[in-house]
């Protein structure tokens, strides 16, 4: 009995080393496509060309055509942090939402049914259509995204501290933020001109246009931050997912725990979607077909839907840019299009077995 | 690693604007091109290239933008400050331009830059092939909300052309990613279609463009209409002037204090029944718009739900269509512009762009009709287009800009 519990566990993380490994394969060969593609229809190899150059500057003599194509700017000034912010975001998001779904013990939980993304559009049509925000210039906009997400965080933070608030008690009063700032988000929309009501709309379609390399570097901190301490408290996840009674019999302290976890998946949704718009599908996704795969295990199911989510977002990112040539269509749509019958593929697979 | 991109870009952009401010053929430097100094370089250059000379000439680049400086900018670096309020200075012409403002597109068409120059346009501008043919094979740059990046550097811009007060911060958002591919290049940010800056506009885009004759040309034909209804109007004294409902593409949309329609109405001589509110786009309600009576109404088409005339449409079916419907509207009837038949439907292409003012003769003719008996929108219609934007369309079988006409 013993022992085939100890094979079966020694098979289960041979298949989960395997699942990994595929994924950062799959990465890597993601971003050597993604650095490729792009309107400017720079050559294969003058994209990698570029990749050197701007590592090594002066160690290559660049061709007459690049300096004339302006390779190098373009793969550094626009594609590289593209492809790395699209891992970044990936990454945190689905993390974001594995640890909502642990937390909340139901699998429709994510950043967008909590209200955080709606509340990040609201943030933004107020600084779109009244010109109010926290910061001026460029940062107007993300500054008030970010603001109202994290008054959305601070809200469901507070009511998971509030001693006898259950999983689903929350999911209900995240659903409500949720229609309370698109309410509000629709109003600004009625009063606004016709640009106004343009630009509002494209925030929202979720895009990583606005990528750069300051706002990777922002991102990839946040995530950077917040990961380890979540992986370190992948037990308490674990223990969470059993059930409060459970968790609270080996320890965890669960309200405390659960506001926690809370808001360190809802900084790191906030500290991305503020830069990108709505990109939902991704935090909820990435855990159900990461759990398909390898279990729920949150020691490894964190870090590798993370991976899952990083994937999902540059292959939709690398889709978005090729689909219609001359034109980007905005990632937010497009992880839709791929994660969906992705999902729904994974789903009636598993109804038949 | 990071860091060191930064500091790449920071050394680039430093060399980018200390090789950018020297102007070409300045021989002793003092930052002023003269005659002399022209006359040499254009004489060793010509040495250089047919006598054999030893001379060491400029490269034909540095002659033709000296030749531009010499000419256009009296031999100085121009200084110029844009509709957003920031101030650049240009050694050397703009050769390749990129214009994601189409209302700007359509100034420079009016004051004649040649569209040879123009590298890159916005996708507004493509999916209008009437009035803007000579574009139609240009590179697309997308829109201001979601711009072609990739594109928009590889066509490599001397300047790029914005808006300066509609959507700010996408166009900010656009600048320093563009910046961050390609630091020469130069934006310039203006609106091209607000009456209250527009002639300042047209003026700094002819300097900037080396185009100041055509700038000038085209101003005066613009003074010559709002001069003409400003100066007419101001005998109405301000009790007598026509009160006005104006209402967009959206049912009930309209404009309130400070908006650009507002502005319109006031240029026509109207007075806006909802100045009074401070959004500038309100929906208002209908009961509002029947007790405050209005006697005129305008209605704009051209966009939204009544995305219909305008150049490439000569069925004027529709507009009645919207006409009739505003008549009908419940208990509408009541009001003083519905009973003396005063509604009247005109298309964004001449209020809310750059030929707003075509529209603003309209307006004004249809507030006062005694005023303007020799008023003509149409035949100043058909000379913009005539004169100004050197198309070849003829106004009298194509359009639907107004009903009734």
């Amino acid at each position: 009995m013993t022992d085939f519990g100890r094979e079966e566990y020694a098979r289960l993380t041979e298949k989960r080393a395997l699942f990994i490994t595929a994924l950062i394969l799959i990465l890597v060969a993601l971003v050597g496509i993604a650095v490729t593609l792009g309107s400017a229809d720079l050559p294969v190899a003058d994209a990698y060309l570029a990749i050197f150059a701007g590592l090594f500057p002066g160690a290559v003599d660049l061709p007459e055509r690049m300096i004339e194509s302006n390779a190098v700017g373009i793969v550094w000034g626009w594609r590289l942090h593209r492809v790395l912010f699209a891992i970044a975001a990936g990454f945190g998001l689905a993390i974001a939402g594995t640890v909502m779904q642990g937390v909340l013990r139901n699998p429709l939980a994510s950043p967008f049914t909590l209200g955080i993304a709606s509340a990040a559009s609201c943030g933004a049509s107020v600084a779109i259509v009244l010109g109010a925000g926290i910061l001026s210039g460029g940062y107007l906009v993300v500054g008030n995204a970010f603001l109202f997400a994290m008054l959305a965080a601070g809200a469901i933070y507070g009511m998971a501290r509030l001693r006898g608030m259950g999983s689903e008690t929350m999911i209900l009063a995240g659903v409500a933020l949720m229609y309370l700032f698109s309410a509000v988000t629709s109003l600004l929309q009625y009063v606004g001109s016709a640009e106004q009501l343009q630009a509002v709309v494209f925030w929202m379609f979720g895009s990583l246009d606005k990528s750069s390399w300051p706002k990777l570097g922002i991102v990839t901190a946040v995530v950077a931050a917040v990961v380890p301490l979540l992986l370190w408290r992948a037990w308490d996840l674990n223990a969470l997912a059993e059930g409060d009674e459970v968790a609270k019999s080996l320890g965890v302290p669960v309200e405390r725990s659960m506001a926690g976890f809370m808001l360190a998946a809802s900084l790191v949704t906030a500290v991305i979607i503020c830069f990108t718009g709505t990109i939902g599908f991704i935090g909820l996704v990435a855990p159900h077909i990461t759990r398909m795969a390898i279990g729920a295990d949150h020691r490894t199911l964190l870090p590798a839907s993370g991976l899952v989510g990083a994937a999902l977002l540059l292959g939709a990112d690398c889709l978005a840019r090729t689909v219609i040539p001359g034109t980007i269509v905005p990632v937010g749509i497009m992880t839709a299009f791929l994660g969906i019958p992705f999902f729904l593929y994974l789903f009636m697979r598993r109804r038949d077995a | 690693m990071r860091r060191l991109l930064l500091l790449v870009c920071c050394i680039c952009l430093l060399a980018g604007t200390a090789v950018a401010e020297a102007v070409p053929c300045d021989r002793d430097g003092d930052g002023t091109l003269t005659s002399s100094e022209v006359a040499t370089a254009i004489l060793d250059s010509l040495d250089a290239r047919f006598m054999g000379g030893t001379v060491e000439a400029p490269p034909s680049d540095d002659l033709r933008d000296a030749a531009f400086v010499y000419e256009h900018w009296d031999g100085r670096a121009l200084t110029i400050t844009d509709s957003s309020g920031r101030t650049t200075t240009l050694a050397r012409p703009l050769r390749r331009l990129a214009v994601f403002n189409s209302d700007t597109l359509e100034v420079m068409r009016s004051i004649g830059v040649e569209s040879d120059r123009v590298v890159g346009v916005s996708k507004y501008t493509l999916e209008d092939p009437t009035f803007f043919p000579e574009y139609q094979g240009t590179a697309n740059l997308g829109s201001i909300w979601a711009p072609d990046y990739e594109q928009a550097a590889a066509v490599r811009p001397d300047a790029i052309f914005l808006y300066a007060t509609l959507s700010e911060s996408f166009c900010d958002e656009i600048e320093t990613t563009l910046m961050s591919i390609d630091p020469g290049i130069r934006f310039f940010r203006f609106d091209s279609y607000r009456p209250a800056v527009y002639a300042d506009e047209v003026r700094k885009l002819g300097l900037l463009l080396g185009n100041e004759e055509g700038a000038e040309r085209f101003l005066a034909f613009h003074r010559n209409v709002t001069g003409t209804v400003a100066e007419r109007l101001s005998r109405v004294p301000a009790d007598d002037r026509m009160s006005v409902y104006l209402e967009n593409w959206n049912d009930y949309k309209s404009a309130g204090k400070g908006s650009g329609y507002d502005e319109k109405i006031e240029l026509a001589g109207g007075r806006n029944i909802f100045a009074d509110i401070m959004v500038e786009y309100p929906v208002v309600d209908p009961e509002a718009v029947i007790s405050r009576n209005p006697d005129v109404i305008v209605k704009i088409v051209g966009a939204g739900e009544l995305a219909f005339g305008g150049y490439g449409d000569d069925d004027p079916s529709s507009f009645e269509t919207v006409r009739c419907s505003i008549g009908s509207r419940p208990v509408w009837d009541r009001i003083g512009a519905v009973r003396d038949d005063r509604v009247y439907v005109i298309h964004t292409d001449v209020i809310g762009g750059p030929e707003y003012f075509i529209g603003v003769a309209y307006m004004a003719k249809w507030f006062y009709p005694d005023l303007f008996p020799d008023l003509d929108p149409r035949a100043i219609h058909r000379q913009y287009l005539d004169e100004f934007q050197r198309l070849d369309y003829d106004l009298d079988e194509h359009g639907t800009f107004v009903y009734p006409v």
